[in-house]
């Protein structure tokens, strides 16, 4: 639970709304995302993002929004370029992108129509083999 | 109907709250909130917890309360980013974004939330190359049932109704 007004952190850390952990698996390279993903913390998953693409070499990267809170235009944003990025770069798999049936994510994903345009999977293991959600 | 002074969400609000179990006892929840943020990256997120905070504490329906989180969130992101065209790394530009929310009485038992978002900065309207800057205002119009923008040349106010929802019965 969220404490009363006057307590609230008046600047909140970055690292404190959203988090990524890489995982550098032989057949995968995966983002885990967890917290919020807004103006605020967007860059730093476009960073992320980038220093992956980086050390593919070959490989599939899974990005997983299934623990995501918040995800606004920003992340919108952030995902399309980089699929768009994965999508125009020679030897590069389209970017696999977990999101479970995580509402936060989701909602504006459809608002937008990204979820047309992304390859969506329902879990990290479905991403890795592949198989794409409906 | 004359809303009363929005300053009570600014209260003390520790010293009245209650436990879980006792909401929607002796204290009603504020019906109108507004509290002013300074132009930088963070102001997105003060907002949206005070935002989700509020309408929970109405009982607003969950999916509800989400889609008016990310409207506001999109509304105060765009002051900061085009209003201000603050940069990233920026955390001293000047000037301040208002945000106010208040309950508006609807019928058959609904009642809507009315949120201004204003700021001192400079309205751009989207550039046709510019894709993703249109996204916001895409999920702004999604999630609230009436969106309108006013900007003059001493600023941009952002003002979003929300779709009716019903109001909650009395707890007995």
């Amino acid at each position: 639970m969220s404490d009363g007004g006057e307590a609230t952190v008046r600047q909140p850390a970055r690292e404190q709304l959203m988090s990524v952990r890489r995982v550098d698996r032989t057949d995968a390279f995966i983002l885990h995302v967890d917290g919020a993903v807004d103006g605020l913390t967007a860059p730093r998953l476009r960073r992320a993002i980038d220093i992956a693409f980086d050390e593919l070499d070959g490989r599939p990267l899974v990005v997983d929004l299934a623990e995501v809170t918040f995800f606004g235009s920003a992340g919108l944003r952030t995902m399309s370029e980089s699929a768009d990025q994965a999508a125009t770069r020679s030897g590069f798999e389209p970017l696999r992108v977990v999101v479970d049936h995580n509402r936060p994510v989701v909602r504006p994903m459809e608002i937008v129509g990204l979820d047309a345009v992304l390859t969506l999977f329902y879990d990290v293991a479905d991403a890795i083999a592949g198989r794409a959600a409906e | 109907m004359v809303m009363p002074p929005s300053d009570q969400d600014e209260q003390p609000a520790r010293a009245r709250r209650q436990p879980l179990s006792a909401a929607g006892g002796t204290s009603a929840p504020s019906e109108s909130l507004a509290f002013e943020l300074r132009p930088e990256w963070a102001a997105a997120s003060l907002a949206r917890e005070r935002v989700q905070r509020w309408l929970a504490a109405l009982r607003w329906p969950p999916g509800q309360n989400d889609d008016l989180v990310l409207a506001v969130n999109e509304a105060v992101s765009n002051s900061v980013e085009h209003g201000y065209l603050v940069h990233p790394d920026d955390s001293d530009v000047r000037g301040s974004i208002t945000v106010e929310a208040r309950l508006v009485p609807g019928s058959n038992h609904t009642r809507s939330a009315a949120f201004t978002v204003r700021d001192g900065g400079r309205w751009r309207e989207p550039r046709p190359d510019d894709p993703h800057r249109g996204h916001g205002l895409h999920i702004m119009r999604s999630c609230v049932s009436e969106l309108s923008i006013e900007t003059t040349r001493v600023g941009t106010t952002v003002t979003m109704i929300s779709r009716p929802a019903p109001v909650p019965p009395r707890p007995s």
